[in-house]
């Protein structure tokens, strides 16, 4: 198996056995003892991959928390603190990408997916990306009390650190967890 | 001498404001809570959506007392649900 080939959902989102080729290990011992070949594994994977992927969004809250603790714990010395903070910015993360969701859709179903104007749907992308940055700006301004545009923006760019690395760490846990749900999976023949 | 009075007492503490346990009184004030406009989730929910960190200094610092926001891990359930019933993809 090629690591190139596989087609599952998290590769989809993120390329994340491209850049971490260590996780193809367990997937092929995995798809061994299922004694299933690897397109009926990679289909059956796929789809748990995808209905369990709001299992772990709550991973995001430690990433961001003990990030958020790492730059500024002279001014808010509790690390509890901090993970209210990144419960609100998941929580605010949630609502925001429920919204870019919505609209997304709605603008690819108002021009059509095959016309060109489909790339109009960049334009809420890039309005949420401008909104996470000012949201994120206006939070180390008024909850971490940084001072000064420069300070602010190079603890915004941390945060966007922070949450990528979040991000990675729960498709990297979404990935192991639902193939060890899958060990005990045999398909028959 | 042990005193049973007290722990043998079935008598309910008058001094203390009563909860209504009835299921309408439940359903009024889930209602009010997550259905008025003005109710403390959606001002919380309104202002997560604009200033994510301000919220978090008024939930931490405890300076918003008379409109006291929704708990964090409250907030976030909420919007869970949510996210279940209506999901983005």
């Amino acid at each position: 198996m090629n690591s190139a080939n596989v087609s599952v959902w998290s590769v989809r989102q993120a390329g994340i056995i491209q850049a971490q080729p260590a996780l193809e290990v367990p997937l092929r011992r995995a798809i061994e003892r299922s004694n299933a070949s690897d397109e009926v594994f990679l289909a059956v994977l796929d789809e748990r991959l995808a209905a369990q992927q709001g299992a772990l969004v709550w991973l995001l809250v430690p990433a961001i928390g003990f990030a958020s603790f790492a730059v500024s714990r002279r001014r808010r010395c509790y690390l509890v603190e901090h993970f209210v903070f990144a419960t609100n910015f998941v929580s605010f993360l949630l609502v925001s990408l429920l919204a870019l969701g919505l609209t997304v859709r709605l603008v690819v179903g108002l021009v059509g997916a095959d016309t060109p104007w489909v790339v109009l749907a960049l334009v809420p992308i890039v309005a949420w990306l401008v909104w996470l940055f000012m949201v994120t700006y206006r939070g180390a301004k008024q909850f971490h009390g940084f001072s000064g545009p420069w300070l602010t923006t190079v603890f915004t760019a941390w945060m966007g650190v922070a949450l990528y690395l979040g991000v990675w760490l729960y498709l990297q846990a979404l990935f192991l967890f639902t193939l060890i749900g899958l060990r005990d999976l045999h398909f028959p023949g | 001498m042990i005193n049973t009075t007290e722990s043998t007492s079935a008598e309910p503490d008058r001094s203390r404001p009563r909860i209504d346990l009835s299921l309408r009184g439940f359903l009024s004030r889930w209602g009010q809570e997550i259905l008025g406009w003005d109710g403390p989730f959606w001002r919380s929910l309104r202002q997560l959506m604009l200033s994510p960190g301000r919220l978090s200094k008024e939930q931490v610092d405890g300076t918003a007392t008379a409109d006291r926001p929704v708990h964090p891990v409250r907030l976030y359930l909420a919007i869970n649900i949510l996210f279940f019933f209506l999901p983005p993809g």
